[in-house]
């Protein structure tokens, strides 16, 4: 039963795919993501990339088990999952990677959405990493993901319908305005460089949410500079190194989730590219769940004022005492 | 048998495409030494 679903309540379509149900979790005897084990079959490696092997959606799937009609309906699941693999090394979290590797990165994450944006049955790419246990990690390697979707999800439709607003009414970019809002108020504001701006939104929604946003306006990382690819590698190792420094737990919990206009032969001009850092860790012995409220009603509850958060990030450090991996 | 089907260059990476055995994508990343050209 691999399909897409429509829900039209809420007007967006769900992913149904019994095939991930079949995933490992947590295996303990080895890590298939280790090199030489199963996925990559070489000694080492420096940064590889592969479809899902349990993937939600599929470049050829199967056609679905049901037939919709025009209020239930169904479409193939046709897209792309992917794994990208950051170094070879089990142990390294993302924020302890190289400066070098972190750019190589951004490269890798650059040409991935290059080449799944010329697809023609892809509307849209997302690219994220899912990392700690409480966020759900089924492998602890270190690794992020990236889907390329036949439909603009729900929230990027929300997002670029209230940019594409702001861009007719007020004639300037929303984004650009929270950048200016947020380095005039400066409280918010976690680090910055010439290129990028990291701060807690006015509007967090989760604990120590941090958006990462480039000064200069564009829509997708097919846009970034020199400069702006190696201060974006810059800006996610100093957001990774200060939530591990947080708190002194192993593994501090967060997804990075990048924001980007969709691929659909659309002009999406007024977006502006940005990232999104999100933790359910609230304190170092206590898990934000996003239980009734949030899931029942999507208004989410924050104990930290977003004020706090920031300041909390801020008196962190980045730098990691363990040091960095060799970049290669 | 994991077979190579493309070499390329992006920025300083070397980009190797190999088709899996189970007919899977899988691309390898490697920085680029000195001289050599993808």
């Amino acid at each position: 039963m691999p399909e897409l679903r429509w829900n039209p309540v809420l007007k967006r379509w769900n992913i149904i795919s019994d095939k991930r149900q079949d995933r490992p979790v947590l295996p303990e005897d080895s890590c298939p993501l280790c090199p030489g084990v199963l996925e990559v079959p070489e000694d080492d490696y420096y940064i590889v990339t592969f479809e899902n092997r349990f993937p939600a959606l599929e470049r050829q799937p199967e056609e679905p088990n049901l037939d919709g009609d025009s209020f239930y309906r169904v479409r193939e699941n046709r897209g792309v999952c992917e794994v990208v693999l950051y170094s070879s090394d089990h142990e390294v979290p993302p924020a302890d990677l190289s400066l070098d590797r972190m750019e190589d990165l951004v490269s890798v994450w650059t040409d991935r959405f290059r080449e799944l944006s010329e697809e023609e049955f892809i509307d849209y790419v997302y690219i994220f990493e899912n990392r700690g246990r409480e966020i759900g990690v089924t492998l602890d390697h270190p690794h992020g993901q990236l889907y390329a979707l036949p439909f603009v999800p729900p929230l990027a439709r929300k997002s670029i319908q209230s940019a594409r607003e702001h861009s007719r009414k007020q004639d300037s970019c929303l984004f650009c305005r929270i950048i200016d809002r947020e380095k005039d108020f400066a409280d918010r504001v976690v680090w910055e460089n010439e290129d990028f701006l990291a701060f807690v939104p006015f509007y967090a929604r989760l604990p120590y949410e941090v958006h990462l946003y480039p000064k200069r306006h564009f829509p997708t990382m097919l846009s970034l500079k020199d400069n702006e690819a190696r201060s974006l590698a810059r800006g996610i190792k100093t957001v990774l190194g200060k939530y591990s420094n947080l708190f002194p737990i192993d593994d501090f919990p967060y997804i990075t989730s990048f924001h980007q206009a969709p691929v659909d032969g659309k002009d999406y001009s007024y977006y502006h590219f940005h990232l999104e850092f999100y933790s359910l860790q609230r304190a170092e012995d206590k898990i934000k769940y996003r239980a009734g409220v949030e899931t029942g009603t999507s208004t989410f509850i924050s104990s930290l004022s977003p004020e706090k958060m920031a300041q909390d990030l801020k008196e962190t450090e980045a730098e990691r005492s363990d040091g960095e991996v060799n970049g290669g | 048998m994991n077979r190579t089907v493309e070499v390329t260059k992006v920025d300083g990476l070397k980009k190797e495409k190999v088709e899996k055995e189970d007919g899977r994508l899988m691309i390898y990343y490697r920085p680029r030494e000195d001289g050599e050209d993808g």
